[in-house]
């Protein structure tokens, strides 16, 4: 609870100059200068979720190589950070579906989807924690004296309900939600069998797509790609981590 | 069927005049006693009612009629018309005869021939070997007997293997060496499996073949075959009436005054063209470029629209034009990018078309009408279109120019094209492309201080100590409560502590105070471990019950010693008590934990 109350009180006022400054030169089209200027956002504040959605527009209004990956990597942080924003689902589905990919997977209902990512990984972490202190405390209480079993059995219940809640959704967010995600950012990456230009190529994967990280040796990297279910490697400066 | 018989008569006349004119020849001035010549009147001018020729007396001659062939044209409002009167003659007399002037009463002006002279002689080789007098048009050597035939009809083509949808030219080639009699009948071939395109204008000329000199009417027709495969294009027929020079009269033949007043001396032939066979290629599947609808030949497109500053909801005429060389007819029209933006209607289309050379050419216009929804700069593509261009045998692509317009908003009120009045206007998607940019970042500080929460991590597993603590005291006082002699023998020697400390505490001000609760520490400490009242416990049954345990006659001892020596201070005691209290504070002390460990549950 004394963690609770101290990230209440130590929340960081925003710096909204830098970003208004960032999204006048958006606006008046110089998207090459919003980029370097929302990154400057980015690297003070990397959980500022509007500088990272912003920052895909520039990507995506800019065009030219590499631009999509890069759109759809910071569209990708955002949703991190705000899941159940409209206009970062919306501008993340967009960009992805021009990469061949979608927000949402095939046979899953839209609004499961949403539901599903409701809460982003450390608001879902910090209520399963939260209900845990409310279940600990409360539990505490009801075991320490009797005399207030009656009253707190309702209310140590409920915590403990909430808690075995959040940990499953916890936990199956864990199992989905990829890990080591990562975009292609160059046109016609080639998958190779092996960390090299000796090795024969597998297959050529579109700028944009989302891969998974496996691993790591030297300049190559070890990706599978999500939608096929392809693996091999690639160089790692093709790969933007998210 | 074509009037290609009238036209065709003009091989025996002189074109018609605009003027009136009547003009006389002879298709030779020397002739044998026994041979016939043919005269040909022709009368022209600018009215379709020309009056026919007033023939002079020609008493060296034979005369008979062969007929009378009409033409009327009509160019620019002014009719032009002539008339062909033809005559054969047959000489009587060796001599020189002279046709005299032939009169007309045209338009109320009298018009006359020159007269022409005729030589007549004895034998055929001798009208072969005399010169022409000078002034007189050399009649052509001809020899004794003509190799060609009469009259003969020619089909050909330019080439014998095309592309499907290729230009083929078809020439039908008439060709008489003879003046013709009446009307001709033309049937054209049968031009199945093609799309034929008339190639105006009719050529006339003269050629030398065969022997014979023969006057020519050719027709051209561009072909575009449909389908590949062998294709015939069946003969093409010609019936006419040409001079009979052996009209074998049978004075007894029961139509031989006809034959000698009126056609008698005109026979009726029919000639008809080979068929001609073209092999049509199918158009190469390799190469095909997308979006190819089947046009073949050389084409470019442009597009226009009629108005580049259009208001939001108002028409617009976007013109694709395709010019070339090719079926123009059968061009389909040019894909438009599909934009959501604009609303398109259907396309109407034109053909201008020209047949220079012999190649039918020009544009189509493609007009379609199309209504931006929004204002805005409004851009139209680069609008692609493919062909197959035959003489490199390959697809080729052109392309429009892009057009930009600037589309200003729509009058207020204004309904937008399309919109019928009375219904409410729907709300339609115009196009898809990403949301705006967040001007400012919301304040979240719960899902801040969640997210703060979630990174302390293990930390966050601190309160189990807490509930664990908790729980193990729950269970350790429902133990107690389950077994409460239990409860009073554990808890025995800290009851007794308890009340030692309060006695340490009386012991300055009330000593016997403090030796009352020494006493009742003493004897509550025996009652809880032995399970007896505290209140009824005598020191006898204490020690019996002790010793029934196996305790040490030592301590039972010292239990005694002090049991009486705080009964002493308790009851006997007068004056300052404060040292033996204390001591007795001691003892008590020492025996109840000798005492705690002794004895066993």
């Amino acid at each position: 609870m004394i963690a609770l109350g101290l990230a209440l009180l130590l929340s960081a006022p925003l710096q909204a100059s830098t970003l208004e400054d960032a999204n006048r030169q958006y606006e008046a089209g110089s998207f090459s200068g919003a980029i370097a200027a929302y990154q400057a956002v980015i690297a003070k504040e990397p959980s500022n979720a509007a500088a990272h959605f912003n920052l895909g527009n520039a990507y995506y209004k800019e065009g030219g190589p590499g631009s999509l990956g890069r759109a759809i990597a910071s569209y990708e942080r955002a949703f991190l950070l705000l899941p159940r924003d409209g206009n970062v689902r919306y501008n993340l589905d967009l960009a992805l579906r021009k990469a061949g990919e979608t927000l949402v997977p095939e046979g899953t209902p839209r609004s499961l989807h949403l539901i599903f990512h409701w809460l982003s990984a450390g608001e879902l972490a910090g209520l399963h924690w939260l209900a845990f202190w409310a279940l600990c405390l409360l539990g505490s209480a009801y075991a320490w004296r009797r005399s207030w079993r009656e009253r707190l059995f309702p209310y140590a219940a409920a915590a403990a309900g909430a808690w075995l809640f959040f940990a499953a959704w916890l936990g199956m967010r864990s199992l989905i939600d990829v890990k080591d995600l990562g975009v292609i950012t160059a046109a016609n990456t080639e998958g190779r069998s092996g960390p090299g230009l000796q090795f024969p190529v597998g297959f050529n994967a579109p700028e944009g797509r989302r891969v998974t990280i496996l691993t790591q040796r030297g300049e190559w990297l070890e990706v599978g790609v999500l939608k096929e279910g392809l693996r091999g490697w690639v160089p790692v400066k093709s790969i933007e981590r998210i | 069927m074509k009037a290609f018989s009238l036209l065709l008569s003009l091989i025996a006349a002189s074109a018609a005049a605009q003027e009136a004119a009547i003009s006389a020849s002879v298709n030779k001035t020397v002739v044998a006693l026994n041979e016939q010549i043919v005269l040909t009147v022709t009368i022209a001018g600018n009215t379709a009612n020309l009056p026919g020729p007033q023939l002079p007396s020609l008493p060296n001659f034979n005369v008979y009629g062969s007929g009378t062939s009409h033409s009327m044209q009509m160019i620019n409002g002014q009719v032009a018309s002539s008339q062909i009167h033809t005559y054969v003659l047959t000489p009587r007399f060796v001599g020189k005869a002279v046709i005299p002037p032939i009169y007309a009463d045209i338009n109320g002006q009298r018009k006359a021939t020159s007269p022409i002279e005729i030589q007549v002689v004895r034998t055929a080789q001798q009208a072969g070997s005399i010169p022409q007098p000078p002034g007189q048009p050399q009649p052509p050597a001809q020899p004794q007997q003509a190799a060609g035939p009469a009259v003969f009809v020619t089909a050909s083509v330019d080439k014998a293997k095309a592309f499907v949808n290729e230009q083929v030219t078809l020439t039908v080639r008439f060709y008489a060496a003879v003046p013709l009699t009446g009307g001709i009948q033309y049937s054209a071939p049968n031009l199945a499996g093609f799309i034929s395109e008339d190639l105006p204008p009719e050529r006339q000329g003269a050629v030398t073949m065969k022997g014979r000199n023969y006057r020519y009417s050719e027709l051209k027709t561009a072909l575009f075959p449909t389908q590949p495969g062998r294709l015939t294009i069946s003969p093409a027929t010609i019936r006419c009436n040409i001079p009979d020079n052996n009209p074998n009269l049978d004075p007894f033949s029961h139509d031989f005054f006809e034959r000698f007043f009126n056609q008698g001396l005109a026979k009726t032939v029919e000639v008809r063209t080979d068929p001609v066979t073209i092999d049509v290629l199918p158009l190469p599947a390799e190469g095909k470029l997308a979006g190819f609808s089947g046009a073949v030949g050389r084409f470019k497109i442009s597009a226009a629209v009629d108005n580049d500053k259009p208001k939001a909801g108002g028409a617009v005429t976007l013109s694709l034009t395709v010019e070339g060389a090719g079926d123009l007819k059968a061009l389909s029209a040019p894909a438009i990018p599909a934009n959501p933006s604009i609303r398109v209607y259907d396309t109407v289309s034109s053909v201008s078309m020209n047949k220079m050379h012999d190649v039918v050419q020009g544009s189509k216009v493609f007009k379609t009408v199309i209504v931006p929804r929004a204002s805005g700069e409004l851009k139209i593509p680069s609008i692609a279109y493919s062909y197959f261009d035959p003489g490199s045998r390959s697809y080729k692509e052109t392309r429009t120019d892009p057009l930009s317009l600037q589309v200003a908003p729509a009058d207020p009120g204004q309904a937008p094209v399309g919109f019928v009045s009375g219904q409410a206007p729907g709300v339609s998607a115009l196009g898809e492309d990403i949301r705006h940019i967040m001007l400012g970042e919301r304040s979240r500080p719960v899902s801040a201080a969640l997210s703060a929460l979630a990174a302390l991590g293990w930390l966050n597993l601190a309160p189990l100590t807490l509930l664990a603590g908790a729980v193990s005291r729950s269970v350790y006082q429902e133990r107690l409560s389950l077994d409460p002699a239990g409860a009073r023998f554990r808890a025995a020697l800290g009851a007794a502590r308890g009340k030692i400390r309060q006695a340490e505490a009386q012991l300055a001000s009330d000593s016997r105070k403090a030796a009352g609760l020494l006493s009742d520490a003493l004897a509550g400490f025996l009652a809880d471990k032995l399970g007896l009242p505290a209140a009824t416990l005598s020191l006898r049954d204490a020690i019996e019950r002790l010793r029934t345990r196996g305790l040490a006659g030592q301590a039972l001892d010292e239990l005694k010693a002090v049991w009486e020596g705080l009964e002493i201070l308790r009851f006997a005691g007068a004056g300052d008590a404060t040292a033996e209290a204390a001591a007795l504070i001691t003892r008590v002390r020492s025996l109840l934990e000798s005492l705690e460990e002794a004895i066993d549950r």
